[in-house]
């Protein structure tokens, strides 16, 4: 059933409503079918058809409507959307509709006009501010029982059931001379004076459409046109420069040092539907010369009692939804306001037809051409009135007025409660400084407009227009002009003469006259809740509570009493409550000062902030040049850094573990081939090489000869374990260095650090060269045989190339680097080919060693083989506080050397300490495979906490010796040889018990490395 | 998931080359975004002094770039200043050899290095309207004419992969990354390319 729109004007009344009326737009709402029109928002289509009710409140469930018409409105918030695309806490009133929209009120149970959290209402006494803090707190042990109950009570709405987001967002990064943010008349003048001048403009504006309040301003007109053309004037010229970007939908969210700011661009949500290629969202990275913030200014609410009540409305909004979007909010409105800008609403209203029952006006002696127009109109005009309270169940019924004495408090008896149900307020205005404030703009107090203006700021940023508190049109137009040719200039264009629009509009006054609290002559806790934050509950009388429990710093009563911390971070409310604090206190409001303003501006997406970072572009996967291979092979891969590296490679209907001993067994009996072109390379080239190779390993390698390779320790100044490789010397001035995969980028950087800062003198040069050569790891017994077979011009006897040497020549016809070098303890080749070869390089040994029964071999096997000869693995069995001697590698640490790094912490005595975790080999006595992480302790029967040795780091099932082996770091395990451990375990299984062993369990004396 | 997986490159740069597959402008028109492989192309890095660098210049035909972040072109040539002791020289595929030959030989006895990475990066060319506006999407640097005009170049990140961005043409850049990220890179610069197409090879 669709109903009709009851609330909408006829044209003639609402000549300039930017709302297309042939374009009918169906939508649904708590789950009944409604129409709006293209150029609505949520809130105006549900205010034309006479909906208030929006939501009930976050901590006493009250119920709640649309207040704004804009990004500060704290009440109207939906969920909007199915399925997986449901997204919470919407704000209706910046929800542009489109067909088919499906919104639901939040915080309701079971239903909106009746909700049992209502009761908290009842109950508010006991819901005082700080009441967590307060309530929770004994007995401890029932926090647990608590925290269930307030979870489910606690936040606002319900997100996706289904947690993958559908949608695809981006960022992208923009660089600007200026930046102006916000497109009302002061931004879209500052913008075209900038363009005028040459520079790279961006303009960007949170609203569909940009104008900003001169949309809803038919009563102005600027060089002669109504506003609205005047708008559109603007956007049309400035469409004309090309280095001009106008960006609608799109809020600048954060301001942060050196000019660097992030806006959050609603590419397509006004679209409803939208083909998958477009983004719903894109987080854009601004540089900008200069910023011109002209973000305009909010509307504060009145504080009295039942000012949440739907149908209780900011005045500026009842006129924006007349004007912009022909929508009257009510039939009969009574009008509060403590400055002019509200009579143009009521005059508004009574043009539009409805019934202005009466104009309570705080302020005792006004007068100005709008007060004469009141009067004139016919309007009841009461000076010196306010609103002591609202009155209504689910809507405004009746507002209660009431006189006020010169120091603000109600004359006993003069209430009066007139019917409405539309009560339209206006408090003053609060510029919007949010943007100048986070990157550290200071503010000033002006009294006159009663609000923080922007003051010093280090930005190269100026705010203008309603932002900086100049809310005069023809003002903040000459201040726009001034503030875009100031930052052109700076930016070193030249600035044309400036235009000076001419502009026509009622005269009004900006004064505004500040009373923070009507008063309802009760006492505090017997009124109605009179309301300072909606979002988060927060009444007039939690503020003073606040204070008078020695909150008073303004950052302890908004922590306190959650003020300003909702999603809408205070933007109704801030002043509110420091005009609250600052009566109870005594103090000058300008003397309290503000809370901190902090990004983001308005609610932000996170799939916005994950932009394209998501699935497989989450992260680099980074490839070999034998990857295709591997891949047909059938192989499992595991991470390694960002590398996807060949795991094990299963036959069919094998298990990893199958697999994984059949590769090991194979690469002891016949030969196995790894993958290992993964492995860092690093071009050392210069002079002063072999000496900075000395420094930065723990061995020498000034006197390795021409050839030859050898296996280095790095060390970090703490002197533990860094990195670990082998080292080849090409030439005199000119060697090969290989890293950990994972430490190849460290460890370059680090050389790059030493060689930069700390020994300039030394002339030596460093190239990455890990992609540039495929490297195929041929290891076992058959390796020589194998090469032979693939055909290589080298010699390749023990004598012409023996273990830890290195010659050049061709393998299969290849260009190749053929390293001896042994990580299985067998005989090895490290074969190196430029990386175009790699692939070819790998099948051909595959071809060729398939009559020796070559097997190829991956990660896993390949930790088995080295745990089995007791080799280290940098970053398994070293956690950054391990040092060579407690990995029993004493032997690598030179002695001679002046200095290497780490040799100065390496002789601090605690380094000695025999108690220090050391590296040991553990054989499990019962056959199980202890898991690697597993602690060991002497004594199993020991209560908790356990006294703990250490931990086990490599874990495996060696195929060769058939028995399970590990190495673990154990407290003085050096010292322990023979002795036995036990490894509780987690998964209720009796402890295992092991024995402490050498870290070689294979071929001890190293006699397999020659084949 | 659709959506994602549909712009996934896989394979290796060279002689089998990525999968990378061409899709029309959801838009209309032309491709935004055109991507072409200079398989093999020749690059050698240069670490040294200005005389380095002017040695390799003359050697290689090509004009002594104007300092870091600078490229003298000369028609397949470049010589790319990385930074003030960096060089980066690509050239047509199999010169390396040749003009790694004259470098060693004329740089005997300078404190210079000349490595060939041809095989270690993988060199793209791009082109196409949407150009700048798809690396922005992943690249910090201010990419505008005004201030990435041809004979420019910068080493920089394009979203979460090491890049060399050379302008080689008003509208024309090389894009030099590691071939271990050229899937990675080449995936993202396809999905960045979504709504506007792109045209491979």
């Amino acid at each position: 059933m669709t109903k009709k729109l009851t609330m909408r004007l006829d044209p003639s009344l609402a000549p300039a409503a930017r709302i297309n009326r042939d374009q009918t737009v169906r939508f649904r709402f708590d789950g009944r079918d409604y129409r709006g029109f293209a150029g609505d928002t949520l809130a105006s289509a549900l205010l034309a058809n006479g909906v208030h009710l929006t939501g009930r409140s976050f901590k006493y469930h009250r119920p709640r409507g649309i207040m704004a018409a804009g990004v500060e409105d704290p009440s109207a918030l939906v969920r909007v959307g199915e399925g997986a695309r449901v997204e919470p806490n919407l704000r209706a009133s910046q929800l542009a509709l489109y067909d088919g929209l499906t919104a639901e009120s939040q915080n309701r149970f079971p239903s909106l006009k009746f909700d049992l959290g209502a009761v908290n209402s009842l109950l508010g006494r006991f819901f005082p501010a700080g009441f967590y803090y307060k309530t929770f707190m004994w007995p401890a042990s029932f926090w647990m029982l608590y925290e269930h109950f307030i979870r489910h009570a606690a936040g606002l709405g319900r997100v996706a059931d289904t947690h993958a987001d559908p949608d695809r967002y981006e960022h992208c990064n923009a660089h600007c001379d200026i930046l102006v943010v916000g497109g009302g008349p002061a931004g879209l003048q500052a913008a075209l004076e900038a363009a005028k001048t040459g520079a790279r403009v961006i303009l960007a504006d949170e609203q569909e459409e940009l104008g900003g309040w001169l949309l809803s301003a038919p009563e102005v007109s600027i060089e002669g046109k109504p506003a609205a053309e005047w708008v559109a004037t603007m956007l049309a010229e400035l469409a004309d420069y090309p280095e001009v970007t106008i960006l609608p939908r799109s809020t600048v969210f954060g301001f942060m040092d050196h000019n660097y700011l992030t806006l959050a661009e609603r590419v397509s949500d006004h679209l409803g539907n939208r083909p998958g290629w477009m983004v719903r969202q894109r987080l854009w990275k601004l540089r900008a010369g200069q910023v011109i913030l002209a973000t305009g200014a909010h509307e504060r609410p009145l504080v009295f009692g039942n000012n949440d009540l739907p149908g209780v409305m900011l005045s500026s909004a009842v006129r924006s939804y007349l004007n912009r979007y022909g929508v009257l909010a009510g039939r009969r409105a009574v009008i509060v306001t403590n400055n002019d800008d509200a009579l143009l609403t009521a005059l508004a209203l009574h043009e539009a037809g409805c019934f202005v029952r009466a104009v309570a006006d705080l302020r005792p002696a006004a007068s100005g051409a709008l007060v004469r127009a009141v009067r004139a109109a016919g309007i009841p005009y009461l000076p010196g009135h306010g609103v002591t309270a609202a009155k209504g169940r689910l809507h405004i019924a009746q507002a209660e007025l009431a006189q006020l004495d010169d120091a603000g408090e109600m004359v006993p008896g003069s209430q009066q409660l007139v019917d409405c149900d539309l009560l339209a307020i206006s408090g003053g205005w609060t510029p919007a400084v949010h943007l100048h404030s986070q990157v550290g703009g200071k503010l000033s107090w002006d009294q006159r407009s009663s609000c923080f203006k922007p003051a010093k700021t280090s930005a190269k940023a100026i705010s203008i227009g309603a932002a900086n508190g100049q809310f005069d049109l023809a003002r903040g137009l000459k201040e726009a002009g001034l503030a875009a040719q100031r930052a052109a200039e700076q930016l070193g264009f030249d600035a044309p003469t400036l235009s000076k629009p001419e502009v026509s509009q009622p005269a009004q006054s900006w004064q505004v006259h500040a009373v923070w609290q009507m008063d309802d002559g009760l006492p505090d806790g017997q009124g109605p809740k009179a309301f300072v934050d909606f979002q988060n509950d927060v009444t007039a009388e939690d503020i003073r509570l606040a204070a008078r429990e020695g909150y008073q710093s303004v950052e302890h009563v908004k922590r306190y009493t959650t003020t300003g911390m909702a999603t809408d971070q205070g933007k109704t409310s801030n002043i509110n409550t420091l005009g609250i604090l600052s009566d109870y206190m005594g103090r000058e409001l300008a003397s309290i000062g503000t809370t901190t303003f902090r990004l983001p501006y308005s609610p932000t997406s996170i799939g916005m902030i994950a932009g394209r970072d998501i699935k497989g572009l989450f992260d680099p996967i980074r490839s070999t040049r034998m990857d295709d291979w591997h891949k047909k092979a059938g192989a499992k891969f595991e991470h390694v850094g960002q590398w996807m590296r060949a795991w094990y490679y299963p036959k069919p209907g094998e298990s990893m573990e199958q697999a994984v001993n059949r590769e090991v067994l194979a690469a002891r009996e016949s030969a196995g081939l790894l993958d290992a072109s993964t492995l860092g390379k690093i071009e050392v080239r210069g002079p002063d090489a072999a000496e900075f190779l000395d420094r930065v390993y723990t061995n020498k390698f000034s006197n390795l000869a021409i050839g030859r390779c050898r296996y280095g320790l790095m060390l970090k100044e703490d002197g533990m374990v860094m990195d670990d490789g082998v080292t080849t010397r090409l030439a005199e001035d000119h060697f090969h260095m290989t890293t950990t995969t994972g430490g190849a980028a460290r460890v370059l950087d680090w050389l790059e650090e030493f060689s930069q800062t700390e020994w300039p003198e030394l002339k030596v040069w460093f190239t990455s060269v890990t992609e540039q050569w495929a490297v195929a790891t041929l290891s076992g017994p058959k390796a020589r045989e194998i090469l032979a077979a693939a055909g290589s011009d080298m010699d390749l006897s023990d004598e012409a190339l023996p273990f830890m040497a290195m010659q050049e020549g061709f393998v299969s016809g290849l260009p190749a680097r053929l390293f001896r070098i042994s990580f299985t303890g067998e005989l090895s080749y490290e074969i190196n080919v430029p990386a175009r070869y790699g692939l070819a390089l790998w099948t051909r040994l595959i071809e060729a060693g398939k009559a020796f029964g070559i097997t190829p071999y991956g990660t896993e096997a390949m930790h088995v083989l080295r745990a089995e000869k007791g080799f280290i693995i940098v970053g398994q069995e070293t956690d950054g506080t391990v040092t060579p001697l407690d990995l029993g590698m004493g032997w690598i640490v030179s002695k001679k050397k002046p200095d290497f790094i780490g040799k100065r912490a390496l002789a601090r005595t605690s380094m000695a300490d025999p108690t220090r975790k050391q590296l040991v080999g553990l054989k499990s006595l019962d056959g199980r495979v202890i898991p690697e992480g597993a602690h060991a302790v002497l004594d199993p029967q020991q209560p908790p906490p356990m006294e703990m040795l250490g931990q086990v780091t490599s874990s495996y099932f060696s195929p060769n010796l058939r028995v399970p082996i590990a190495m673990a770091l154990l407290k003085g395990g050096h010292q322990m040889m023979g002795q036995r451990v036990f490894l509780p375990m987690l998964d209720g299984q009796p402890p295992i018990e092991a024995e402490i062993t050498s870290t070689v369990f294979y071929d001890p004396k190293g006699e397999r490395r020659d084949g | 998931m659709a959506e994602m997986t549909k712009y996934m490159v896989t394979g290796q740069p060279g002689a089998a080359g990525l999968a990378l597959a061409s899709f029309d402008n959801p838009q209309g028109g032309p491709a935004g975004l055109t991507l072409a492989e200079l398989a093999f192309a020749g690059k050698i890095t240069l670490r040294g002094d200005g005389e380095t660098a002017r040695i390799a210049g003359q050697i290689a035909g090509c004009q002594l770039p104007d300092g870091p972040g600078r490229a003298a072109i000369a028609s397949s040539r470049i010589l790319a200043c990385l930074g003030p002791d960096e060089w980066l020289l690509l050239c047509e595929a199999g010169a390396e050899t040749g003009l790694l030959k004259q470098l060693h030989s004329q740089l005997a006895g300078t404190h210079s290095a000349a490595v060939d990475v041809s095989d270690a990066l993988v060199a793209w060319q791009l082109g196409g309207d949407q150009m700048r506006r798809v690396l922005a999407k992943g690249c910090a640097l201010d990419l505008h004419p005004r201030q990435f005009a041809a004979g420019r170049c910068a080493q920089t990140m394009l979203s979460h992969a090491g890049v060399t961005l050379i302008c080689t043409a008003p509208d024309s850049f090389m894009l030099l990354c590691r071939t271990s990220f050229a899937a990675y890179t080449a995936s993202w610069l396809a999905d960045a390319a979504a709504d506007c197409g792109l045209r491979w090879g």
